[in-house]
């Protein structure tokens, strides 16, 4: 049969199927080839499409998008979920050209809704940062005015522990800080704040007095009578301003000299009770001159006179003081100064150089006057702002 | 004849039945669940975030591949076996991992915990030999003060250790550090100062 085909008996025949075959077999070879062709480039696009939204998410998550943009990235991650399950379908589909811009169309949402989510997140964790640094440097300057206002008043333990604790919560919000968890490092800040802050208003309340009209007034009319009663009885006189750790000695109603003072820990305070560590105030004088002692010259001064007395017996009568509180006393002015800090336990101390000179200009019945201060000064203006609700500091 | 047709369709029918009935794989498709939950419950989200992340990627192509299968007339879960068997792997890896980063953070918690004590009972012993008088009386009550809320900030680190909020008590411990070298240092200048 095939052999009498190809010698040409069939001819006709051969011509008239196989002809159309063969070219049928290549117009399907050719439409094969096509839309395998159109079907991998679509494929590929889908791929790449996939690719970006992929990366896209990637790095909205690698900004830590999952703490700062969770809503917006959950809707990401969902848009590029439904975009793959479309992929799926179009590659699975018995046609074999998928609908690539569909899906394309799809990731390229995911990947837009990735890089809103990626800014929102780099722009929230921009403003933490700057606001926790800010609070922490808040922070640390509150607590820093709190310290120095530790040095000036005696802080009672609950009150030092206060500043401890505030200390404490600074240290973990740098701690936060430094891991990354600014939530956690600003709340720490603003409790350290909240502590500082409760140390100054205790400052501040201490401070009232200094800011106090008739507290001042007091106080300059006991310096401007000390230095009367010098100049007209032509001695020795001496004035102490404790806000401004100043000795003045006055002789014949002028300024001799000028001397720098440490004085109690407690000096902020008027001296109530024994053991307060604060320096009294009030209008004294000496009543013995020692040589050598514990620290170095000293001048005893007549503390309690009559007016500590009655104010004392005042305070334990309305409960101010327990009824197991003593007055005190010798308070001195002494040498072992010039620390630069108050260390001692309500006495006035000067350099011992500056004692042998005052040892020599002054002696028993000089009288000594110890004021608060002479002006409305740092300390005043401090307890008004704190009144006032503005931050500030004393010094 | 009659009987040969009949065989056909019954061969057809039988194919067209097993090819449309294929079933997804639940049992894989359940383990991929389980471990995944397994993961978040062990703190990989704190602790192993990236191998949740991977695991969870995994899993949102399971999901992706079933719900293409499910729309078809002869769905086919070959590949969704496969991608649950990687999700599942994905998912225990991230438990493995959780656990192990849940660790250090313990164990860097302990670490500071422990150099927090140590210098809290030197700074202690320092201040109790520091020379006592009028000078210095109020400084070391203070100091005292300073050094027993540092204390409580270790017992607070303790505390948040047997909490699991690791981070919390690195924090508390890595403050209470700072405090008890901050009195450390006071007391040696002022015995340094005193000796001259």
């Amino acid at each position: 049969m095939i052999h009498k085909w190809v010698l040409g008996a069939n001819r006709q025949a051969f011509w008239r199927w196989c002809l159309p075959a063969a070219c049928a077999a290549l117009l399907l070879a050719v439409v094969s080839f096509v839309v395998h062709t159109i079907g991998s480039r679509r494929d590929a696009d889908m791929h790449a499409a996939a690719g970006a939204a992929t990366v896209a998410i990637r790095e909205a998550r690698a900004a830590d998008a999952v703490t700062w943009a969770p809503d917006e990235l959950l809707a990401a991650e969902a848009a590029a979920r439904r975009s793959l399950v479309a992929q799926r379908i179009e590659e699975t589909r018995l046609w074999p050209i998928p609908d690539s811009a569909r899906v394309g169309a799809d990731y390229a949402e995911a990947e837009r809704a990735a890089q809103r989510t990626l800014k929102l997140a780099r722009d929230r964790v921009a403003t933490a940062t700057r606001v926790t640094a800010a609070a922490i440097a808040q922070a640390s300057d509150d607590i820093a005015a709190s310290d120095q206002l530790a040095t000036s008043i005696r802080l009672d333990p609950a009150r030092r522990g206060l500043l401890a604790q505030a200390h404490l919560a600074l240290g973990e919000a740098r701690v936060h800080e430094r891991e990354g968890t600014l939530g956690r490092a600003a709340a720490r800040a603003y409790d350290a704040r909240e502590l500082a802050r409760l140390v100054r208003d205790h400052a501040a309340a201490v401070a009232a007095r200094y800011a106090d009209a008739e507290t001042l007034a007091r106080w300059r009319r006991w310096k401007e009578e000390t230095i009367a009663w010098s100049r007209r009885e032509g001695r020795a006189a001496i004035v102490v301003a404790k806000e401004a750790h100043l000795l003045t000695l006055f002789v014949r109603g002028e300024p001799a000299r000028t001397y720098k003072v440490d004085l109690g820990f407690n000096w902020i305070a008027d001296k109530a009770r024994a053991g307060d560590n604060a320096t009294p105030e009030g209008r004294y004088r000496i009543i013995s001159r020692r040589t050598a002692g514990p620290f170095y010259k000293a001048l005893l001064l007549d503390y309690p006179n009559a007016a500590d007395r009655v104010e004392f017996s005042r305070a334990r009568r309305n409960g101010d003081l327990p009824p197991s509180a003593g007055i005190g006393g010798a308070i001195e002015i002494h040498g072992e100064g010039g620390r630069g800090r108050d260390w001692t336990l309500g006495c006035v101390a000067v350099k011992n150089t500056d004692m042998d000179d005052l040892f020599a200009r002054v002696g028993v019945g000089t009288p000594v006057t110890i004021v608060g201060s002479d002006d409305f000064g740092a300390l005043a203006e401090f307890a008004v702002r704190q009144r006032d609700g503005r931050a500030g500091r004393p010094h | 004849m009659r009987s040969k047709l009949g065989l056909v369709i019954f061969v057809l029918g039988v194919a067209v039945s097993v090819a449309g009935c294929a079933s997804p794989p639940k049992t894989e498709i359940d383990a991929v669940k389980t471990s995944i939950d397994q993961a978040v419950s062990a703190g990989a989200g704190q602790y192993a975030a990236d191998s949740l992340k991977s695991a969870q990627d995994a899993q949102g192509a399971l999901d992706a591949e079933l719900k293409a299968q499910e729309g078809k007339w002869f769905p086919s879960y070959t590949k969704a076996t496969e991608l649950a068997a990687a999700a599942k792997a994905a998912g225990e890896k991230a438990v493995t991992d959780a656990a192990a980063g849940k660790e250090k953070t313990k164990a860097e918690a302990a670490t500071a915990i422990t150099d927090a004590k140590a210098l809290l009972t030197e700074a202690q012993d320092l201040l109790a030999k520091a020379p006592k008088g009028k000078g210095s009386a109020a400084d070391i009550e203070a100091m005292k003060t300073d050094l027993a809320n540092a204390a409580t900030a270790i017992t607070d680190a303790e505390a948040a250790v047997g909490g699991e909020r690791f981070l919390d008590a690195k924090a508390k411990a890595e403050s209470a550090k700072t405090a008890a070298t901050t009195v450390k240092t006071a007391v040696e200048t002022a015995m340094a100062a005193k000796k001259k």
